[in-house]
């Protein structure tokens, strides 16, 4: 009894202590001047709501209004087209507050290297974009592209580029992937394609079509006719291929799909359920998950073709996946071996399998970043939302908080996730995007519903 | 004197307690359960041994149903792959898909692999009834061919399912 | 052992007890449901900015009272008022001017006559009020009678005085500064140095002193960070800031630049 009151004493005495030790500041980082510098130090602290980034983009100048394929009424008005297609860019992007050609005057052309300082100071853009477009006599177009600090006075960045008349939009999208990096510190993502399933239809007789258009929604282009389902469509690296899953035999198998020349080629021959098709960084491997009398597993294959496919997992239930990290030596994939579906990651050849995925609720379709430092999921804990975390499975965050949001895979500088949210009741798909910190969640514009969405790797 | 009290006592009390029942949750329907006997063909209906006989036949029998995540043939769903079997050994030369399907409750991918994980369970419990595995083949749709429309566990219950095809 | 001390109460009793318990637990029941509510959000007050001074000077830093103050001298009265003027507010009737022998009463003393117009005036204008104080009738307030010595405003430069002149210049670089945005930003902090000249414009160009708070997440937002510090104090300047204090905030040594929600 009285070790008991004398441990409560203890105790008593020990928490205020313990208390005040903890209360005490974590010593600054800067170690405050010595007596005899003199110079003053204080801390000048950011506590504003984000504010998005003014920049003006005014139309493209041209040294001359020649006529050009790229657009019916010459450089002039291709100059004013770009400007838009910019502007459109920086304005999705959610760290900027652009204001676009068709609100601000033009530049002429000897102005794009000699801003008029006066007539952009007055406004509310702190950033300012110039460019020019010159046609040459074979058709070729050069965009240069300029960055300016308008309170300062200084040019920031700049950059050409020389393009056919019909790739005019990727010359925009460099210009404006330019600016994004100079102004946000992350790597570009404009000049990118994303391949994506297009939906008609009602919930029970769904058309689903393979579909690939440009990271704004431009140049859209159906790739198969809807007659027989097709699903979760991968572009291969070098934007050569995409390999998908279709039902044209009656089940799910996986075609290879050669861009350039049309062709279709299987990825196995096997009469069983095959789906998942992910490529390797280097585009030289297929992996693939196979349903063989009701075991699923995962197994990977030469891209080539030729070679024959060797299985990567063997536990009893059903892995599903990979998705590889930026240097090939990881795959991450999902597998229920545990009673529910979990992320688990092993090496490139299949072997040191474990297990990351250990918060709760069910955690499926992983997709490594291509900045290799987080792991894209969907989390299932009753509704369906998508989640980051890191390789090793810790700082897990959710990015979406919606009834069913699925399938989430990067853009190519590893900052923005797209995924598909499915509506309640209609079964509606539409594609969305949202940036890795969980802000500006924004619907991708497409012709008819949407699924499936995964993007190919910034154009050299 | 004692029971006013007792009586105020009461009624204060019952005023007092405002508990809510929650109501009991939704129960899926049983699936069909008419049983209806092989019955011999007539001249102008299908022709035996083919799908629209068959379906029309087993009267909804052709298909079994499962619980979430689930793809274990329980006691109703034996029956049915019995009466499913019965047809089949009538008409040897028949040859059937089972179809696996899962509700839109799940990812695509995984769906895809448990609806063929339904559909081998049904294949499975057919052979074990003497059916020749060589006539049967499976196929999952995962979620991608619904029933029903609703986003609801009713709607649900009765896309999880497998259903046995005969070909034509 | 409860069950037994009950056996001896009578029927009625146990009942009663019985609806007491029942009745107890249910005004439990609905207290932890009110309670369960969130509360209004008390609204959140403006921020502001406050400096404080931890230390304490062991100079004073008061201002030092004059040694020989000049002797308040009582404003000399003319004999005769001066005249009115019109002054700028329209008035219908224009004051008479007293004239010290209308009335049988004492002259009023200057400092109480009234000013003449009702509406009141930011600024006496001597002029048009018809006092009877001279020009020089601040003469002799403060200062000593054989020196103009007003005193200084501090005798040192102390505690107190730094945190107004680094308040003054954080509230001078603070709407120019805005940290970028990405992944563990938040965590970047950069310190900057730089001179200043005398009229408060950026001698030079800030340089970085030190980088923290690095991290494989926002390293890409590092040098964006230091920029973006580098061009508030561009901005910022050039600094309005006392030119009686130009050795203390000449050079500035460690200004911290971060971010806090």
């Amino acid at each position: 009894m009285k070790l008991f009151s004398l441990l409560i004493f203890a105790i008593v005495l020990g928490v205020p202590a313990a208390a005040q030790a903890q209360g005490q500041p974590a010593p600054a980082e800067v170690a405050p001047p010595a007596e005899d510098e003199g110079g003053l130090s204080f801390t000048v602290t950011d506590d504003s709501a984000w504010q998005d980034l003014g920049i003006a983009i005014p139309a493209f100048a041209t040294n001359a209004d020649r006529p050009t394929a790229a657009n019916s009424q010459g450089t002039g008005a291709l100059g004013v087209e770009l400007g838009r297609v910019v502007f459109n860019d920086l304005r999705n992007n959610g760290l900027f507050r652009p204001v676009g050609p068709d609100s601000l005057p033009r530049p002429n052309y000897a102005q794009i290297t000699a801003p008029a300082w006066g007539t952009w100071q007055g406004r509310s853009a702190e950033m300012l974009v110039h460019g020019y477009v010159r046609a040459a006599d074979d058709g070729r177009l050069t965009v240069g592209c300029y960055l300016y600090d308008v309170q300062l006075q200084q040019e920031l960045v700049r950059e050409g580029w020389v393009v056919s008349a019909a790739e005019w939009r990727r010359a925009a999208h460099k210009c404006a992937d330019l600016v994004y990096s100079r102004l946000s510190g992350e790597s570009p993502f404009f000049d990118s394609k994303i391949a994506y399933i297009a939906e008609t239809g009602p919930k029970d007789n769904r058309v689903k079509r393979l579909a690939i258009m440009d990271s704004d929604g431009a140049n859209h282009r159906f790739i198969t006719n809807g007659q027989s389902t097709a699903l979760t469509p991968r572009y291969s690296p070098d934007y050569s291929k995409i390999a998908y899953v279709s039902y044209l035999n009656g089940y799910a198998r996986i075609f290879v799909y050669d861009i350039g020349s049309g062709n279709q080629t299987l990825v196995t021959q096997s009469q069983n359920t095959t789906f998942a098709p992910r490529w390797s960084p280097d585009g030289r491997t297929i992996l693939y998950s196979m349903a063989v009398a009701g075991n699923t597993d995962v197994y990977r294959v030469s891209a080539s073709g030729g070679g024959s496919p060797q299985r990567l997992t063997d536990a009893p239930g059903i892995d599903v996946g990979g998705s590889y990290s930026p240097d090939g030596s990881r795959i991450v994939f999902e597998s229920d071996r545990s009673g529910s579906q979990q992320i688990y990651v092993m090496d490139a050849n299949g072997g040191n399998q474990r297990r990351i995925s250990f918060f709760g609720g069910r955690a499926a379709t992983p997709e490594w970043s291509p900045r290799g430092d987080q792991i894209a999921f969907t989390h299932i804990a009753g509704d369906l939302r998508v989640a980051v975390m890191t390789p090793s499975g810790g700082g897990m965050r959710h990015l979406t908080n919606s009834w069913q949001d699925e399938a989430p895979t990067w853009a190519p500088n590893g900052r923005i996730v797209q995924f598909f949210r499915t509506a309640r009741g209609s079964g509606e798909a539409s594609i969305w995007q949202v940036d890795l910190t969980g802000r500006n969640e924004r619907r991708l514009n497409t012709p008819v519903g949407a699924s499936d969405p995964a993007w190919g790797p910034v154009l050299p | 004197m004692q029971k006013i009290a007792l009586v105020v006592t009461v009624a204060s009390v019952l005023a007092l307690s405002a508990c809510k029942k929650e109501p009991p949750a939704e129960l899926p329907p049983a699936p069909q359960n008419t049983a209806s006997p092989v019955s011999p063909p007539s001249q102008a209906g299908p022709a035996p041994g083919s799908q629209e006989h068959f379906r029309q036949a087993m009267a909804g029998r052709d298909t079994i149903f499962f619980d979430t995540d689930m793809f274990n043939v329980d006691a109703e769903d034996q029956a049915a792959l019995r009466e499913q079997a019965a047809y089949l050994q009538q008409y040897p030369n028949a040859r059937a898909t089972v179809e696996g399907h899962c509700d839109e409750r799940g990812t695509r991918e995984y769906n895809l692999a448990l609806g063929e994980r339904r559909a081998n369970a049904a294949k499975n419990y057919l052979v074990s009834l003497g059916v020749a595995a060589d006539r049967l083949s499976t196929v999952s749709y995962g979620k991608e061919r619904p029933i029903a429309v609703g986003s609801n566990e009713q709607a649900w219950s009765r896309n999880r399912r497998a259903v046995t095809v005969v070909m034509n | 052992m409860p069950m037994a001390s009950l056996a001896h109460l009578s029927r009625e009793e146990r009942l009663g007890l019985g609806i007491a318990a029942a009745a107890h637990v249910a005004l439990v029941a609905a207290l932890v449901w009110q309670v369960r509510d969130d509360p209004t959000p008390l609204p959140i007050p403006e921020r502001m900015t406050v400096s404080l001074a931890d230390e304490v000077s062991l100079e004073s830093t008061a201002p030092d009272p004059s040694a020989e103050p000049q002797a308040a001298l009582a404003p000399v009265l003319s004999p005769e008022p001066e005249p009115v003027v019109e002054p700028e507010v329209v008035r219908e009737v224009p004051l008479p001017v007293p004239r010290p022998t209308v009335t049988s009463r004492p002259t009023p003393p200057a400092t109480e006559r009234p000013t003449p117009t009702p509406t009141p005036r930011a600024t006496p204008t001597r002029q048009a009020s018809g006092t009877r104080l001279g020009d020089d009738f601040l003469q002799g307030v403060g200062g000593s009678e054989r020196s103009n010595d007003r005193g200084s405003p501090a005798a040192a430069f102390g505690a107190a005085e730094q945190a107004s002149l680094v308040q003054a210049i954080s509230r001078q670089l603070k709407p120019h500064w805005s940290a970028p945005q990405g992944v563990d930003a938040e965590r970047l902090v950069t310190v900057l140095a730089w001179e200043l000249n005398p009229d408060g414009s950026l001698k030079g160009r800030p340089r970085v002193v030190t980088q923290s708070g690095i991290n494989d997440s926002n390293r890409p937002q590092a040098s964006l960070h230091a920029e973006r510090a580098i061009r508030a104090v561009q901005l910022a300047a050039p600094f309005d800031l006392p030119e009686g204090y130009y050795d203390q905030w000449k050079s500035i040594r460690n200004a911290r630049f971060d971010r806090n929600l």
